[in-house]
């Protein structure tokens, strides 16, 4: 179970980022206030437009970035992720496009390499390693370096590579993203056979159809704070529609409206 | 430690397994070198077989004539011992005083190798036991003129022995007679003496450039891709990174230098060729063990000074290119510091510049190679490289554990 508490992050802007996001103001609240919790046997979807802040508030929980305030806890033990960072990596596995793999090594080495600093023997790295390689079909390309391979080989090998150590909590970033059908579709597989196994998930996306197949809870996020949450049915049923799309939309409005164009 | 220790491994395969960086950093340096001094080696082979077949002008005033030390004791003339010592000589005697003026200017203008004045009563000064004097005029510009000064200083050493073997019943005047030499032309530095300074300098080059390549690689180049950030999502501990990644640019850079070094004992006798010495004794001179202990150990906790400052920039930077901009000022500064000293003669024994940093560790290797370093100044040395290492090493911990310079992209 992960338990997210009133996280609030805030950047300081350079000179040419304020000119870019057209403010005078010198700091953003990328996330604020943002809570929820997510279950184990559960899929969670933080679902917003570009710049709502999911990025950030799934680095705050992944321990990448310190949020202003709040924290976020794991498991019955409560294992805050502010004040234990280092002991809390060892539960999570975080996928986001930023975080990129060496090009020049192997998929192999790489899943060795980061089996280690996670503080596995060899033995159990072998045993994980044979189930995700088959399971992403990486054998074929195993001793291919990563500048050679295509992106979805790329993201494949990422994946495999970020659960090495058998997580507990899976976190990924768009998963999806750059992905064609084919190989998005191995990944939303393969994140529902991990959440049928008792894993806590969560994932960002935009992507509304995404959401709304894969996720069994769905947090609405807007310009950094979450407006709604709940299950499909339950979002729809508070906006009275029948598509997550049209909920966004009406959510999106209300946002802006209540805002004054602010923000 | 034990991820210290996969980090420095995975660094170390990153390296050893890449030819491109194998190339340029264990090849290219030290080849480098074998070109540039084996090309001089060359020239200066060159330059002596010409200086051998040269035929130098000489003009002698006042050539002292068969000096007598009464029966069976005499002295040749000054003529004859030079003819002695040359195949081939362009030999002319005048006894004019009034000519000096105009055969130094000839010496200017490179017409006369050497012009040699004896003064007008020197054989009598001899016979007296009074000291005459020898005057020579060469042209410090001339390679040809010089060696023709060389060479005569030998032969008016041999002539003044042989007059001090006659005039023995006088131990006072163990000065046969004063020589003074007169330099035309501008003063150079000899070039010999500038090889055996530059060697603490190329050290100190080699030792920096060795590890800013890869360190600015390891460090701003994994900040650039994106591939630092993987590593810290992991439970390692920031500062087992930081440790694992000066260790493993340390070691790279300890190894480039070393093959640099290679490529150096390799081109010795070419060096020594170049320095104008035949048995290439000025530089191998011989080191004790203690001499290679306080080498070493400088040149160890050189590398560790220079590999945290390069990782310091490199993690402040945004990118490869950046930190190589960075990065130029403290080369510019370490260089300086080498080239400050290699022309600085006097050795300091006072301790206070070698607590100065970098400075220190050009200082105390310029004093190993002369064999005047003091255990107490390398000692202090030593000492104050770790001491502020230490500290440099405290800010990357502190650096590494900052979103805002990890995440700045
Ligand atoms: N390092 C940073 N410094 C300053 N501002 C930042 C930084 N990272 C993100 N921001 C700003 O914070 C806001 C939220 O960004 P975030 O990346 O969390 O959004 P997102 O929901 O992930 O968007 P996207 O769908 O585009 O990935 C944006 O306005 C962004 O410009
Ligand atoms: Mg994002």
């Amino acid at each position: 179970m992960l338990k997210v508490e009133n996280i609030t992050k805030t950047y300081r802007l350079g000179k040419k980022q304020m000119k870019l996001e057209n403010t005078k103001d010198s700091h953003k609240v990328a996330a604020s206030n943002v809570s929820f919790e997510v279950q184990e046997r559960e899929i969670f979807g933080l679902l917003g437009p570009n710049g709502a802040g999911k990025t950030t508030t799934l680095r705050c929980i992944s321990t990448l970035i310190k949020p202003d305030s709040g924290d976020v806890f794991i498991g019955p033990d409560k294992i805050s992720v502010v004040n234990d960072e280092d002991k809390a990596r060892g539960y999570f596995s975080f996928l986001t496009s930023e975080l990129k793999l060496e090009d020049h090594f192997t998929p192999n080495y790489l899943f060795n390499f980061f089996g280690k600093l996670y503080g596995l023997d060899d033995a159990t790295i072998e045993k994980n390693k044979e189930k995700l390689f088959n399971r992403f079909g990486i054998n074929e390309f195993a001793e291919v370096k990563v500048s050679q391979l295509s992106t979805g080989m790329k993201q494949k090998t990422s994946i495999a590579v970020s659960l090495v150590h058998n997580p507990q909590i899976i976190i990924f970033d768009e998963p999806t993203n750059g992905l064609d059908i084919l190989t998005a579709r191995t990944v939303t597989d393969y994140l529902e056979e991990l959440r049928d196994e008792g894993k806590t998930i969560i994932i960002s996306t935009h992507i509304m159809s995404l959401a709304s197949k894969l996720c069994d809870r769905i947090g609405i996020i807007i310009d950094g704070k979450i407006r709604i949450i709940g299950s499909l049915k339950e979002i729809l049923e508070k906006t009275n529609t029948n598509d997550l799309e049209e909920a966004f939309f009406i959510i999106y409005k209300r946002v802006k409206e209540e805002d004054g164009g602010a923000n | 430690m034990k991820n210290i220790m996969t980090i420095i491994r995975k660094e170390m395969a990153r390296v050893f397994t890449d030819k491109g960086m194998l190339l340029s950093l264990f090849v290219l340096p030290p080849l480098t070198i074998i070109l540039i001094y084996g090309l001089m080696g060359i020239s200066a082979e060159n330059e002596t077989d010409k200086i051998n077949e040269y035929v130098p002008t000489v003009y002698i005033v006042n050539s002292p004539e068969n000096i007598l030390f009464g029966e069976n004791k005499n002295v040749e003339q000054f003529e004859k011992l030079v003819s002695a010592s040359y195949s081939e000589i362009t030999l002319k005697l005048e006894n004019d005083i009034l000519k000096i003026e105009e055969l130094t200017k000839k010496v200017n203008n490179e017409e006369i190798d050497l012009l040699i004045v004896f003064n007008d009563a020197f054989e009598n000064n001899i016979i007296n036991k009074t000291n005459p004097e020898v005057s020579m005029y060469y042209n410090v510009n001339n390679t040809y003129s010089q060696n023709t000064f060389y060479k005569f200083q030998t032969i008016l050493g041999a002539y003044s022995d042989s007059l001090l073997n006659n005039r023995i019943d006088n131990p006072n005047l163990l000065q046969v007679f004063y020589t003074t030499t007169i330099q035309k032309g501008d003063v150079e530095k000899a070039q010999g003496q500038m090889i055996s300074m530059i060697l603490p300098m190329l050290i100190v080059i080699y030792l920096m450039a060795g590890a800013m390549g890869v360190g600015m690689e390891s460090i701003a180049g994994e900040k650039e891709r994106g591939t630092i950030a993987t590593l810290l999502v992991t439970p390692i501990k920031r500062s087992e990174l930081a440790i694992g990644k000066i260790i493993s640019i340390s070691i790279i850079g300890l190894l480039s230098t070393l093959a640099s070094f290679l490529g150096l004992v390799g081109i010795l006798p070419t060096f020594a060729k170049i320095s104008g010495e035949t048995d290439g004794a000025g530089l191998s001179p011989t080191y004790g063990p203690m001499d290679y202990i306080m080498l070493l150990t400088i040149m160890l906790v050189a590398v560790l000074l220079f590999v945290t400052l390069i990782v310091i920039i490199s993690a402040y930077s945004k990118s490869v290119k950046q930190a190589g901009s960075l990065v130029m000022p403290v080369y510019l500064l370490v260089v300086g510091a080498a080239m400050f000293n290699m022309f600085n003669q006097t050795v300091d024994e006072s301790f206070v510049p070698y607590t100065i940093p970098i400075f220190n560790i050009v200082l105390s290797l310029k004093a190993v190679f002369s064999f005047d370093l003091l255990i107490t100044n390398w000692l202090i040395t030593i000492v104050t490289t770790v001491i502020y290492t230490l500290v440099l090493i405290f800010i990357i911990q502190k650096m590494f554990r900052s979103e805002k310079i990890m995440f700045n992209k």
